[in-house]
């Protein structure tokens, strides 16, 4: 049993520094250490409850804990499905890039910081740059790949939002901005559509779109921070 | 002056973030974020921010072949997942449909009992080595355990002068190019103390005057020759506390 578990850690810690989706970003050695504590389970209060859960599977995954990893593939891996597929538009890419989320999850979960964010987040951040890489490459080793159109969000998916304190703040601000720019944003994130592709999809200049893109952005920090 | 500097770092973040920009312009953001922590932060935040959006995308599930493959990549069996490999294999099954018929909350709650029984076994298995009559009783010990739970794996007994006894409980293999680690954390310390190298078979080592008990022990998997930062950078493996020394000690 100690056999396997070394065996795993050992070939995923040869590998964990090949991630490539900001692996600096939660390295704990990169901030001042005052509070290590391999159990330190304490959870923003402010957190909700599912989040919680995800925080303290990451935690034990960050321990080698492969119950945990387990558990935490049976919550997330549909979710994380369903972006990657979003993005990548395709069932093989997709299918590498939730691996890849997954595989540096488990290498990478000592870097998770409950302090800096939120478990949900910190995966929706790994699969997405994953896919974003993934697509991106391809369309970049195949000059005129075309991935295929996909359906828009049905009209009441912003509701969705509205299931979380920080979707609740998100969908006020997103409600702000002209009707057209917030599904520009929102399709920007779900779709991973570059500045180039809402430009072509829209018939709309690239240097207006981009301005677009920005001010949206700054409008909806400054009501976040409100 | 920098007002703007900053506005347009941050609004750089939030477009690497929102995933509007193109492969070299992603990895331009990547690469400069590794050494510009306003960036990295500005990025964090922004992902903060807009992850709720992910809600709006619907779920799908993978394909059924993608989690032997995950396994796979990671060094763990697909089936290792459920239950200590020493189960047998139909326990194994059993577990397994059984965690998967519980939601996540029961999932959880599962865990925190594993936790709590890991801490039982340390201190059933402590008292009972403490009363073992043994020529050279320690002055305390320690039983390690995986911090999710599992068989123990280490015997730490304290003898005078400081030192401690590490003795394996169980067979223990350690990849090459990696080590493991010894750390001592005292109670109501923050930081972990390096206490040095322990190979598979055990060693006894004296502690440095600043790491006394009651003190949380761990054992980290670490690249050759140890943690080159003095803190633990690999998984800790083992863990278990170990109590103040008895009266007639010499800490």
């Amino acid at each position: 049993m100690a056999l396997l578990a070394l065996d795993a850690r050992s070939r995923l810690a040869s590998s964990s520094r090949t991630g490539n989706s900001r692996p600096w970003q939660y390295a704990h050695q990169a901030r001042p250490v005052r509070e290590w504590h391999p159990l330190s389970t304490q959870i923003s209060e402010t957190a909700d409850r599912g989040d919680d859960m995800l925080t303290a599977l990451l935690l034990r995954c960050a321990t080698g804990d492969r119950t945990a990893f387990r558990a935490l593939y049976d919550a997330q891996s549909s979710r994380l499905h369903g972006l990657a597929m979003r993005i990548t538009r395709d069932p093989a890419l997709a299918a590498d890039a939730t691996h890849d989320a997954f595989v540096q999850v488990w290498n990478q979960a000592v870097r998770f910081d409950p302090a800096r964010g939120a478990a949900g987040a910190w995966l929706t951040s790994i699969v997405r740059y994953r896919a974003l890489d993934i697509t991106r490459r391809r369309v970049r080793e195949q000059p005129g790949y075309e991935p295929p159109e996909q359906e828009d969000d049905s009209p009441d998916a912003l509701a969705r939002l509205v299931s979380s304190d920080e979707g609740a703040a998100l969908h006020r601000c997103l409600g702000e901005l002209e009707p057209d720019r917030r599904l520009l944003l929102v399709q920007a994130f779900t779709d991973g559509l570059t500045h180039n592709d809402i430009s072509e999809k829209t018939g709309t200049p690239l240097g207006t779109i981009k301005s677009w893109i920005r001010r949206s952005l700054a409008s909806l920090k400054r009501c976040l921070e409100t | 002056m920098s007002g703007f500097q900053d506005d347009d770092r941050n609004l750089l973040a939030a477009e690497y973030v929102l995933g509007v920009l193109d492969g070299a312009e992603r990895e331009a953001v990547q690469r400069r974020a590794d050494e510009d922590s306003v960036l990295n932060d500005a990025i964090t935040e922004w992902e903060n921010r807009l992850s709720p959006l992910a809600a709006m995308v619907s779920p799908l599930a993978p394909p059924a072949g993608l989690w032997p493959r995950v396994a796979a990549s990671c060094g763990i069996s697909p089936l290792a997942d459920q239950a200590p490999a020493v189960a047998p294999r139909a326990a194994v099954h059993t577990r397994a449909r059984l965690l998967r018929r519980l939601d996540f909350w029961r999932t959880t709650t599962a865990l925190g009992f594993g936790l709590a029984a890991a801490l039982a076994i340390v201190v059933v298995v402590r008292n009972s080595a403490l009363q073992t009559p043994a020529p050279n009783v320690p002055l305390a010990a320690a039983v390690l355990v995986a911090p999710n739970g599992g068989a123990p794996t280490w015997l730490a007994s304290a003898g005078p002068d400081n030192s401690v006894q590490f003795k394996p409980l169980q067979h223990i293999a350690v990849a090459s190019g990696k080590d493991l680690e010894l750390w001592g954390l005292p109670d109501g310390e923050k930081v972990p103390r390096p206490l040095g190298l322990i190979t598979a078979d055990g060693r006894t080592i004296t502690l440095p005057n600043t790491v006394k008990a009651p003190m949380e022990i761990m054992v980290s998997l670490e690249q050759k020759g140890g943690s080159p930062t003095g803190l633990p950078q690999g998984p800790v493996l083992w863990l278990g506390h170990m109590a103040a020394y008895a009266a007639t000690g010499n800490g």
